[in-house]
């Protein structure tokens, strides 16, 4: 029973370095067999004291779930002893970090480390979950029942980020975060999202007026506003869903998106590089890529 | 007694292949030996899995993780109790209910040695655990990282509730037609029956098995209940779930 793990190994060729997290790194690699660019995960073990438990879960999560899924915005994944292969790239939640695009301008997910499987809808979660600056209003304030609405808010981080070409609300600290949220949106009250003030990390905080949308984002069009109004809505139970929002006028309304193979590339329009420069902004390539589409692919 | 893993001067020790055991072509005596262990071997991770608190599915798939990995090596390679118990820790991964090694090993030593108190926190102890560990790495590499199997359970509960829609409410009560498939569908997981056949095939072959036991009556139209609840399924399917299941209740006489 030997393991062919050299011969597995030689099938890939290291290219790259592309980053690194806390419990992984990440390659850039080809495919000799398939003459492919793929992305090689390669989870840290850790000397022992940190291999003390064994399988990191979180990583053993990531690995079930990305065998599970099969979709075509979804990275595709091979497995083989510790090392695992994501087709094209990748990197915790959902953040402009974790979105990708193929050669052919399909935007991927990627790292599932921290989803899960939808069991009941309503089961206890932990609420450290998605980077602060994506994270909603109610896994600030400690909410242990949510739902696809945390992932609706990052959407609305991210779509506000492309627009902006910077972060949108960028807290220093949980409680900062939820400063600059109400800052920016106003702060909620029991009229505008009931049951805020029973969530297990509830304050009241000062009661910010909030800005106007289309001030923050003065090149919106106004189907645009209507779809970050409806995803940057406080009350969870009613903050519009993905399947409400591809509905939205803004999906439908001319123009249409850019087809993938047509969007801009980095690296190879001058275009591009010197907006790079412009931006100046330690930003992935992938962000800068996507912050030229029209639409986004959800 | 059974020779536990605490019972080991060096646990570590087992994760080694040992020299000198016989690997010839298996005979049948063989087999039947192989399977017996097997089946000691999945009573334990039961027993355990209950002792721990773990759930129906995590325990199913500590039983599911074990066979798969003895489909691929030999018995005589490796220790299979230790391999349980790293199945037993991987499976609570898995399943999202997590199980703490050291409660492991505590339920394993009481398990193999009755009524001793549990073991110190000493060398033998972290070799024990450190093993635990090393054999969870070991059986996701033999498995190719395939550790998410689809079970019956799910299946049956399903089976479970249209069948007792059909059936005469009286007649219903006086059965317990759910307690008896849900404990023929735990017993299925003492073999390797439970990767061999389809979930779907087995949820429904307990459920028949446990209405043909009561002799509870369905009403019959032009397809058989099984044949309107598990689409593609036939008598073959069934009658071999049936077969592998009553060869375990053999062995079980057996395996006292």
């Amino acid at each position: 029973m030997a393991f062919d793990v050299k011969s597995r190994a030689k099938r890939y060729e290291k290219l790259d370095f592309l980053g690194e997290g806390q419990f992984a790194t990440v390659y850039k690699a080809r495919d000799k067999t398939t003459d492919t660019i793929v992305a090689i995960k390669k989870i840290k073990v850790g000397h022992r004291t940190e291999a003390k438990d064994g399988i990191n879960r979180t990583a053993l999560r990531e690995i079930k779930l990305l065998q599970e899924l099969h979709h075509p915005n979804i990275i595709g994944v091979d497995t083989y002893v510790f090392v695992l292969l994501l087709c094209f790239h990748m990197l915790n939640d959902l953040k402009p970090n974790n979105l990708l695009l193929d050669g052919n301008g399909v935007l991927k997910l990627a790292d599932f480390g921290l989803a899960k499987a939808f069991g009941s809808p309503n089961r206890v979660y932990t609420h450290q979950v998605v980077t602060r600056w994506y994270r909603s209003p109610e896994l600030l304030f400690g909410a242990r029942m949510y739902g696809v609405g945390v992932d609706m808010w990052a959407v609305g981080c991210i779509l506000a980020e492309l627009l902006l070409r910077i972060p949108f609300l960028v807290g220093d600290s949980d409680l900062d975060q939820l400063t600059k949220i109400f800052e920016a949106l106003g702060t909620p009250t029991e009229e505008t999202w009931p049951g805020v003030s029973s969530l297990p990390d509830y304050m009241p905080f000062k009661i910010f007026p909030g800005t106007p949308l289309e001030h923050i984002f003065s090149a919106a069009t106004d189907d645009l506003l209507e779809l970050l109004h409806g995803l940057f809505t406080f009350n969870p139970s009613t903050r519009t869903t993905a399947t409400q929002a591809l509905k939205m006028k803004y999906f439908s309304n001319r123009p249409g998106p850019t087809p993938g193979p047509q969007l801009p590339r980095p690296n190879c329009s001058a275009e591009v590089l010197r907006e790079k420069e412009t931006v100046g902004l330690k930003r992935k390539r992938e962000g800068l890529e996507t912050t030229t589409m029209k639409k986004l692919i959800f | 007694m059974e020779p536990g893993p605490s019972s080991r001067s060096s646990a570590a020790r087992d994760l080694v292949p040992a020299a000198g055991r016989s690997s010839g072509p298996a005979r049948e005596a063989d087999i039947s030996r192989d399977m017996k262990t097997h089946f000691r071997v999945c009573r334990f991770i039961m027993e355990a899995g209950v002792k721990l608190g773990m759930r129906s599915v995590p325990v199913a798939t500590a039983c599911v993780l074990y066979h798969n990995f003895f489909k691929r090596v030999s018995l005589s390679v490796y220790e299979p109790y230790l391999v349980a118990m790293s199945c037993l820790y991987l499976a609570g991964k898995v399943e999202e209910q997590h199980i703490r090694t050291r409660d492991i090993i505590n339920v394993s030593h009481r398990y193999f040695n009755s009524g001793s108190p549990p073991l110190e926190c000493d060398k033998e102890f972290w070799d024990l655990r450190d093993s635990v560990v090393q054999c969870e790495l070991l059986i996701l590499r033999q498995l190719n990282f395939q550790v998410s199997f689809e079970h019956p359970h799910k299946y049956l509960l399903h089976y479970v509730m249209s069948v007792k829609s059909l059936v005469n409410r009286h007649a219903w009560s006086r059965c317990p037609v759910a307690e008896t498939s849900w404990a023929l569908l735990r017993d299925c997981y003492h073999g390797s029956m439970c990767i061999r056949h389809m979930p779907q095939h087995i949820a429904i072959a307990t459920l028949y098995l446990a209405l043909n036991s009561y002799g509870v009556e369905l009403p019959v139209g032009e397809k058989r209940w099984w044949q309107v609840l598990c689409e593609g399924v036939t008598k073959v399917d069934i009658d071999a779930v049936i077969s592998d299941l009553l060869q375990l209740y053999d062995m079980e006489a057996k395996c006292i």
